[in-house]
């Protein structure tokens, strides 16, 4: 009926209205309005709407009802960064609950309590908070909250390395979830998808699956999921260099987002619009976009999309030939990764590190850091950190194996279908053999360019081409 | 070992270096106080036998084969010993191994274990048993 925005309205409106007094309807009005803040990416708002509520609910002796208002209120304050005062916020919830018969707000403090924990890499506490909303769930025979207790699973499988019992868990979720309520079978199915997006680089089934979501989010109404879903969809297009399709995912998530004034999932196409102006060689507005993104992702607490944007901007500034602000991206890219237990994206960032130095001339850092990035990684789970780590294992490599290593890694992204990363292998190779090899330097320079053109990015043929003949020039001189 | 870390060491049914097995309850004090980790789901003080029992068996009942490993005991000043090591066991749901860094400060006396208090970080343990390393 009402945007985001009008129902934040309407409700401030109605509080301040002097015939409603009684501290029962005043105390629900200010929760819904919180939860609208929360929406709008509001989440100090948010926080200070529902205190109110909490205070009046824990005089009243309504256990459920704040136990319920802490959760929000803990949710909140993740959403800010403040994991801790988010912890504590759960505990106080679970504490007026944990000694009353099993009830559905108690297993959502432990569900959110574990989701905390996960996004903060605790992942030990998160299994064992899991665990006990799971055990919970089961009590009450509710299907809707084991699902979820499942999606946690398999989430932290994933993190720690566990693939296959990760996707077990996740398909749980979603056969659990499809038997619950639409909603929850969205939120699986996402979950599944990114799962399979980031974990396995299984994209066709994670297209499938976000799709499938997709969907459902449409004939539900549920804005927010169509939001995310299309922007998943746009990344998975942009990993096989689809313009197209990515265009049109990002006005799609970012119109709806603008539209329902969902100002905190607006971080991910306003990424996704970043790389479209990458694309077309708008270097500053890329920069600008992917700043943005970042900005929001943090407000509220989106590590996925945090890491996104960084890596996006550290490419905008990398091919503006600003080599330490694409190194201070990364950097920032990896303390988002490390403190939200990102596992594969980490390694990936790494690995990144050593190939930008590379690319920016800067050779013998570039070796350290890529022997950083590779020690102790022989066996690594997710194929794309796996790719990532083979363009370094060229970077460290002395210059007689840099082109086993450049083959091994362009063979990876080609079968993971992404022609972009294949291309910046043979950049890399092109800069990687300048010294010890011009002719095969050139050859991969030339390979880069017409790998690029048929990637559709042309802004960076030319450097390809200027590449090449300082090059051959330096040959010259000779 | 002195007589203080045997005692804390047969209370948590503990074994330096690996082990873990059946706590024992007649060491600690009736009224003993146990404080959960900050950084817990469930954090809370326990007081008394009955609480303390409540207490481990919600966590019997969320993992299985539930253990505390000690890997070494440090004493401290006024009867203080820190026993540092880990919780682990298998999540009843999920089969995943758990290992949770576990660092107790208990207090000894009159022979029984008066207090634990529970953190995720060894240093802080140590610090809070007024123990330099």
């Amino acid at each position: 009926m009402f945007s985001n925005e009008e129902a934040f309205d309407h409700y401030a409106a109605a509080r301040s209205l002097r015939c409603i007094t009684d501290p029962d309807v005043l105390a629900n009005l200010a929760a819904k309005q919180g939860d609208i803040a929360l929406r709008l990416g509001r989440a100090a708002v948010a926080i200070e709407l529902w205190e109110a509520p909490l205070e009046h609910r824990i005089a009243e002796g309504d256990a459920p009802a704040a136990g319920d208002l802490h959760r929000r209120i803990g949710s909140a304050f993740w959403h800010r960064g403040e994991t801790r005062r988010a912890i504590e916020h759960f505990q106080q919830g679970i504490n007026l609950l944990k000694d009353l018969p099993p009830r559905l707000e108690l297993v959502a403090l432990y569900e959110d309590a574990a989701t905390v924990y996960m996004h903060a890499g605790d992942n030990m506490l998160a299994i064992y908070a899991a665990e006990k909303a799971l055990r919970l769930a089961e009590q009450l025979g509710e299907t809707r909250a084991a699902a979820r207790a499942h999606g946690i699973f398999g989430r932290i499988f994933g993190r720690i390395g566990d693939v296959a019992r990760a996707r077990d868990n996740l398909e749980r979720s979603v056969e659990l979830a499809r038997e619950s309520n639409p909603g929850e079978h969205i939120r699986a199915l996402l979950t599944l998808g990114s799962h399979l997006e980031i974990a396995e680089a299984d994209y066709a089934r994670a297209a499938e699956t976000y799709g499938e979501a997709l969907e459902l989010a449409r004939r539900l109404g549920d804005a927010p999921a169509q939001v995310e879903l299309e922007a998943a969809l746009g990344v998975l297009a942009a990993y096989r260099a689809d313009w197209t399709a990515l265009t049109a995912h990002a006005d799609a998530s970012a119109g709806l987002a603008e539209r329902e004034g969902l100002v905190g999932k607006l971080a991910y196409p306003y990424a996704l619009r970043g790389l479209l102006c990458w694309r077309e060689g708008d270097l500053a507005g890329a920069e600008a976009l992917f700043v943005r993104a970042h900005e929001l992702a943090v407000r509220v607490g989106w590590s996925e999309v945090a890491f996104w944007a960084l890596y996006g901007l550290a490419l905008a500034r990398r091919d503006r030939a600003d080599d330490a602000g694409a190194l201070a991206a990364l950097d920032q890219a990896l303390e988002v990764c490390e403190r939200a237990g990102l596992a594969a994206q980490a390694i990936q960032t790494m690995a990144a590190s050593s190939v930008s130095l590379a690319l920016a001339g800067r050779l013998e850092e570039a070796r350290a850091a890529a022997r950083e990035a590779t020690a102790g990684t022989d066996a690594v789970p997710y194929p794309v950190a796996a790719a990532a780590l083979a363009e370094a294992r060229a970077v460290a490599a002395e210059p007689a194996e840099t082109t086993v290593f450049i083959d091994d890694a362009r063979t990876r992204w080609e079968a993971l279908g992404r022609p972009l990363d294949a291309a910046r292998c043979d950049l890399l190779a092109g800069r990687l053999l300048a010294e010890a090899d011009p002719e095969a330097a050139a050859q991969a320079l030339q390979a880069a360019g017409a790998r690029l053109a048929a990637c559709g990015v042309n802004h960076l043929v030319p450097v390809t081409v200027t590449a090449r003949s300082l090059q051959s020039g330096m040959d010259g001189q000779r | 070992m002195t007589k203080n870390v045997d005692i804390v060491r047969r209370a948590l049914g503990t074994e330096a270096r690996g082990g873990g097995g059946e706590g024992d309850l007649a060491l600690f004090h009736p009224e003993v106080e146990w404080v959960v980790a900050r950084e817990h789901p469930d954090a809370a003080t326990h007081r008394g036998h009955a609480a303390i029992r409540a207490y481990l068996d919600e966590w019997s009942s969320t993992l299985g084969s539930l253990r505390f490993e000690a890997d070494r005991f440090v004493e401290g000043a006024d009867n203080v010993v820190v026993a540092v090591g880990r919780v682990r066991g298998v999540g009843l749901a999920s089969g995943a191994e758990i290992e949770i860094p576990l660092a107790l400060v208990a207090t000894v006396r009159g022979g029984v274990v008066a207090r634990i208090e529970e953190y995720l970080e060894a240093a802080e343990a140590l610090c809070a048993a007024g123990i330099e390393e």
